[in-house]
């Protein structure tokens, strides 16, 4: 967990970040590219378990590093680099699904029926087949869910990171995640196949 | 069987599996599971569903995703610090007591744009004429030490986007925001200044896709009965097609280069857009592209191009069933 990380290694982080973002003020690409090689994964996977979609999360984690190159200016240090990405990255999802009007395609009653059914034999299929039903429950959950638990359950950010970075109250941030656990829960549990 | 307590059991669980729970309360809810089986099967099912989503696991990032975005970025940074069409204009040492005419600058650049403009609505002004034109600024950011400057608001100017950025060591403050200024450039698509905008604006520097693939319908319309297609333009829309991250611009871009009249450049973009784009809708334009540049210049490196794809077994079908088609009618 983030929260056990020791403090001296975020503090690191945290420099480095800044003097990365410090070369892209200063016209040095090696800025951008550092940060992108640091962060491009988790970003990546933020906006895939977010959006359902490997190629649009693609679209977004470029798009948060060219924001990041436009705004470098705007950041003001109140956040670590990170959370500035992540909420970057969070307000390109939602747009996204917000202008797809998107709702996701399996019900929870489908994930727990599938959950159910015999398995598939050969072992790769079945772990695969078990990464979609956990990938049709998360899309399941509302974005506001999705998000917050995906920041906690896949990024190790402490609650307040998360608040943070979603720009809501540590709270909120409880709430939803309880909300979302106690769906998965009830998901998980109806079509367990241990 | 029911606890009375198995909502702030749930809570203290979900809690510590995110690692937030206080000590205080993982010593109450260790002593309660100890003596509560509703609650521990409570807590077993909410630690069994953490687990259970930790089987979701996403590939890493594609080597060409990030040598693609990449170079991307490097791009946009050396964009973003070179000056469009001229330097920034300078600014003057301060008068005393007069204050810095920072928006006196922006007037000069509307005097300048004012000007340009004029000189590209006079009559009998031949693309010839254009290179001796004169440049204005279109400067993106500017960073103002007011030990050096300071802003002219006497004219009281709309001022956005405003933020604040926190004191440094030596206590500076900074107060950054636009001042928007809008700019019309007026001419002939196929005129340098109008080209070389679309030109720019095609390569990345717009923000939507939109305005992308609208550049680019406006290049390719230029460029149609054109004895030979600027380099400039052939080498804008090979970048957009390699770098474009929405495979609808490098779509435009891709028919874009087949509308051309053929050429080693545009083969050899297209033959990338071939081989390397992931969009199988893009490939499938190239093709086409390419047996149509084909049937006037038949080369061994098209020829080479659409064999290999038709062969490809990894091969989008229909791919790989146009690659066929165009192959026989260029072997006929």
């Amino acid at each position: 967990m983030a929260s056990a990380r020791p403090a001296m290694e975020a503090h690191l982080d945290a420099d480095e970040d800044l003097s990365l973002l410090q070369m892209v003020r200063r016209g040095e690409p090696e800025g951008a590219t550092e940060l992108f090689r640091k962060y491009s994964a988790p970003l990546l996977r933020y906006a895939d378990r977010l959006l359902g979609s490997r190629a649009e999360a693609e679209e977004v984690a470029q798009g948060v590093f060219l924001k990041l190159i436009a705004r470098v200016d705007q950041y003001d240090g109140r956040a670590p680099v990170a959370s500035w990405l992540f909420a970057i990255a969070a307000n390109a999802c939602r747009d996204r699904l917000r202008k797809s009007g998107r709702r996701t395609a399996v019900s929870l009653e489908a994930v727990a029926e599938t959950a159910a059914s015999d398995p598939p034999a050969d072992r790769a299929l079945l772990e695969s087949e078990r990464r979609r039903l956990v990938r049709s429950a998360l899309l399941r959950l509302s974005e506001d869910q999705r998000e917050a638990l995906v920041l906690a359950r896949y990024h190790d950010l402490p609650y307040a990171e998360i608040a943070r970075t979603l720009a809501i109250s540590e709270g909120a941030v409880k709430t939803r995640i309880f909300r979302a656990m106690e769906k998965l829960k009830d998901v998980f549990s109806e079509g367990d196949p241990r | 069987m029911n606890c009375r307590d198995v909502l702030r059991t749930r809570e203290a669980a979900i809690l510590r599996l995110a690692g937030e729970l206080p000590t205080a309360e993982g010593s109450w809810l260790d002593d309660h599971l100890a003596g509560c089986p509703v609650c521990r099967d409570e807590e077993r099912r909410l630690t069994s569903t953490w687990e259970r989503l930790g089987e979701d696991r996403i590939e890493p990032p594609s080597p060409s995703f990030l040598a693609r975005t990449e170079a991307l970025l490097a791009d946009e940074v050396r964009r973003r610090t070179a000056p469009l069409f001229a330097p920034v204009v300078p600014i003057r040492p301060p008068a005393r007591f007069a204050l810095r005419p920072l928006l006196q600058a922006a007037a000069l650049v509307a005097a300048a744009a004012g000007g340009f403009l004029f000189a590209r609505t006079a009559p009998g002004v031949g693309s010839s004429a254009l290179s001796a034109a004169a440049t204005f600024p279109v400067v993106a950011q500017r960073t103002v030490d007011v030990s050096e400057a300071v802003p002219d608001l006497s004219n009281r100017p709309r001022l956005s986007n405003v933020a604040f950025r926190p004191a440094d060591p030596e206590g500076r403050i900074g107060v950054a925001f636009d001042v928007t200024t809008r700019y019309t450039v007026t001419g002939r698509p196929d005129q340098k200044g109008i080209a070389d905008l679309l030109v720019y604006l095609m390569s990345g520097a717009a923000d939507t896709e939109g305005t992308r693939g609208r550049a680019i319908d406006l290049v390719s319309q230029s460029s149609k009965g054109s004895a030979g297609p600027s380099p400039d333009i052939v080498a804008a829309l090979a970048e957009t097609v390699k770098h474009d991250r929405n495979p609808g611009v490098r779509k435009k871009a891709v028919e874009a280069l087949a509308q051309l009249p053929p050429s080693e450049a545009t083969r050899d973009a297209l033959i990338l857009a071939l081989k390397s784009d992931e969009n199988p809708a893009v490939r499938i334009l190239a093709v086409d592209g390419l047996a149509r540049g084909a049937t006037v210049m038949k080369d061994a490196a098209t020829l080479d191009a659409l064999r290999s794809r038709a062969s490809d077994e990894r091969e989008n079908g229909y791919v790989r069933v146009q690659a066929a088609q165009a192959l026989s009618k260029l072997e006929l």
